[in-house]
């Protein structure tokens, strides 16, 4: 019965910052809304990206990975930029 | 939404695994990834199993804190769908399905499209839950290292993509420099949703946004 009870209180808390916001949008929003709507999605990866690539990082070499894809991104497609990061990051790793 | 499905699964055998060590069965733990589905929340439930319920559900909101501007992002681009439907479709998105679909832009997803990432991501964490219990791994933890060097890869190639346009470039450094200097602070759950709707709100304000 505990364990059902966690579960549950667990997931309560996982699903309302999803649910809530889903409830309450308008279908109209204005357009000063919606523009910024587009921004906060880029900043949250952004926000997001910086973390774990921070939890990544235990030595400067471990930061070379992470530029190497994102210079390569801004050069090539998202997915080659990808495969150049793996490489460089198993090339980081292997080298010690 | 492909090269996130290995890394997720890799997770779920993680998971699984270390339920196991906590004591927790494995029927117990694939029923925890089916009802909750996030990973931050069932592995740090796993250290404070034993706290009472109203504190599991406290820690596991707080850590879950970025979905609500995420599903806020979405949603508006949803706006067509009743708002019933709109919360259930919200209810499938996790980072790696927000990441992906982020990049289409939200007015070109559709909810056919939301539901493909769902059940990738969705029954690669499930399934990597139960075979992880299962087999009972044992892991060694530079490899779980490297798995999640994986993942951080894949997110600063797509926010790096995301972030091409004059502001979004703006938002994008000041929300990494912001959730990183928040999160000695936060949970990291916290930070990313203070520091991405802040960056934004402020670029937002003073910049405008020109594309």
């Amino acid at each position: 019965m505990r364990e059902l009870l966690v579960i549950l209180a667990l997931a309560a808390g996982v699903l309302a910052p999803k649910i809530i916001p889903g409830l309450v949008i308008p279908r109209r929003l204005p357009a000063s809304v919606s523009e910024w709507l587009d921004l906060a999605g880029p900043a949250l990866i952004a926000g997001l990206a910086a973390l774990a690539a921070a939890n990544s990082i235990n030595t400067a070499k471990d930061v070379v990975p992470f530029a190497v894809a994102a210079l390569a991104t801004l050069r090539r497609r998202p997915f080659v930029a990808m495969l150049v990061g793996w490489a460089a990051l198993i090339a980081v790793h292997l080298g010690g | 939404m492909v090269p996130f499905v290995p890394g997720n699964f890799v997770w779920g055998l993680v998971y699984g695994a270390a339920a196991i060590a906590y004591g927790i069965p494995v029927a117990d733990a694939t029923v925890m990834s089916a009802a909750i589905w996030s990973a931050t929340a069932q592995l740090a439930a796993l250290r404070i199993w034993n706290e009472p319920p109203l504190t599991l559900f406290a820690t596991s909101l707080i850590l879950s804190l970025r979905f609500a501007p995420m599903a806020m992002a979405a949603a508006a681009g949803l706006r067509q769908e009743p708002p019933w439907r709109r919360a259930a479709l919200m209810c499938l998105i996790a980072d790696a399905s927000f990441v992906s679909l982020a990049r289409l832009g939200w007015a070109r997803v559709e909810p056919g499209r939301l539901l493909g990432t769902w059940l990738a991501l969705y029954s690669t964490w499930v399934g990597g839950t139960l075979l992880g219990g299962l087999i009972g791994l044992s892991v060694d933890p530079r490899w779980l290292g490297l798995a999640d060097s994986f993942t951080a890869v894949i997110f600063v190639v797509f926010a790096v993509d995301l972030c091409r346009s004059k502001a979004g470039a703006f938002a994008g450094v000041a929300a990494a420099v912001g959730s990183i200097a928040l999160s000695n602070a936060l949970p990291a759950g916290a930070a990313i949703s203070v520091a991405g709707l802040g960056a934004s709100l402020l670029v937002a304000g003073t910049l405008g946004v020109r594309r």
